[in-house]
């Protein structure tokens, strides 16, 4: 089975037909997809800025990560839960979007970059490789940030 | 109102946002941008005034720290916002979800302000943090379905 065969079977699925027919089902799981989204970016730009230097700077950047840590698991969490919903209700319409494609490879390319590198460099005192840190910083704001607007411009291509 | 409304949607500038291919997706997605980071740095704060995350921190330090950021994002939010609204006025007056949108902006508004300028129990602390949860997930609901209404 191919991808397209596999996107046509998902969509025939009885909750991907659910979710196509209600008129507020859909709606429903996107606005807990944003909510979070709002969980998930929030922490994640404070502890990139404080990687930065430029916020956080009362405090060792692991503990803030520690302490924010539970906000952007939930809020993956929840990223998870719903994405694959929303992809399912209208799976075909996303096979033929170049930019779905984009996505699916930015979020792959930004999650294994959180859970290694940015990860590590965070955990670790930044103040031992300041530049790197810095460097790290940016390119997590850069790679989730393209994520999220590729998400917006996917809808309207 | 709705008159003033009209005369907007006529507008010069009104008419090149609505019908410019780019400007408008382009200041869409900063505005949601502006969004999540304000929605998303204010949910620290107002989960800290619940007692939940950063507990090292006192309240005021969290509030020192990440509520610039809040600004930062708002300040984007708020321009992008006022120019997405000068491009489509008259739909939007007649939008529901526009009106709620606003709604629970000025709520999420006067419990900051309400937080900020009067003495507070931490009895109201925690409840002024469970409001501006509620807020902010009320604009983000609100603020989509516009997007539902405009593309219809």
């Amino acid at each position: 089975m191919d991808f397209c065969e596999a996107f046509v079977w998902i969509e025939r699925t009885p909750v991907a037909q659910l979710l196509r027919n209600s008129r507020v089902l859909f709606p429903i799981v996107e606005c807990v997809h944003l909510v979070g989204l709002a969980l998930f970016a929030g922490p994640l730009f404070i502890i990139n800025l404080g990687l930065i230097g430029i916020a956080m700077r009362r405090q060792p950047i692991a503990q803030v990560a520690s302490d924010l840590s539970p906000w952007i698991r939930g809020g993956v969490v929840v990223l998870l839960v719903t994405g694959p919903f929303m992809f399912a209700a209208q799976a075909t319409k996303w096979y033929g979007n170049p930019v779905f494609w984009f996505k699916m490879a930015l979020l792959g390319l930004a999650m294994a970059f959180q859970w290694s590198v940015h990860r590590k460099v965070v955990s670790e005192s930044p103040a031992l490789r300041p530049v790197a840190a810095k460097l790290i910083g940016a390119a997590s704001l850069i790679l989730w940030i393209s994520t999220a607007l590729s998400a917006k411009i996917m809808e309207s291509f | 109102m709705f008159s003033f409304c009209q005369w907007l949607q006529h507008t010069p500038i009104s008419v090149s946002l609505r019908e410019s291919i780019w400007v408008f997706p382009i200041l869409d997605a900063v505005h949601c941008a502006g969004i999540f980071l304000v929605a998303g740095t204010i949910v620290i704060v107002d989960l800290r005034l619940l007692g939940f995350g950063m507990r090292r921190e006192s309240v005021s330090s969290v509030i020192a720290q990440v509520l610039p950021w809040t600004v930062f994002g708002f300040a984007f939010m708020a321009v992008t916002g006022s120019l997405l609204a000068w491009a489509e006025p008259v739909k939007l007056y007649n939008s529901l979800f526009f009106r709620w949108k606003l709604l629970f902006l000025a709520l999420a508004g006067c419990n900051a302000l309400l937080y900020h300028y009067t003495t507070l129990t931490p009895a109201r602390a925690r409840l002024a943090g469970a409001v501006s949860i509620v807020c902010w997930i009320g604009v983000i609901a609100a603020g989509r379905a516009i997007g539902y209404e405009l593309s219809r």
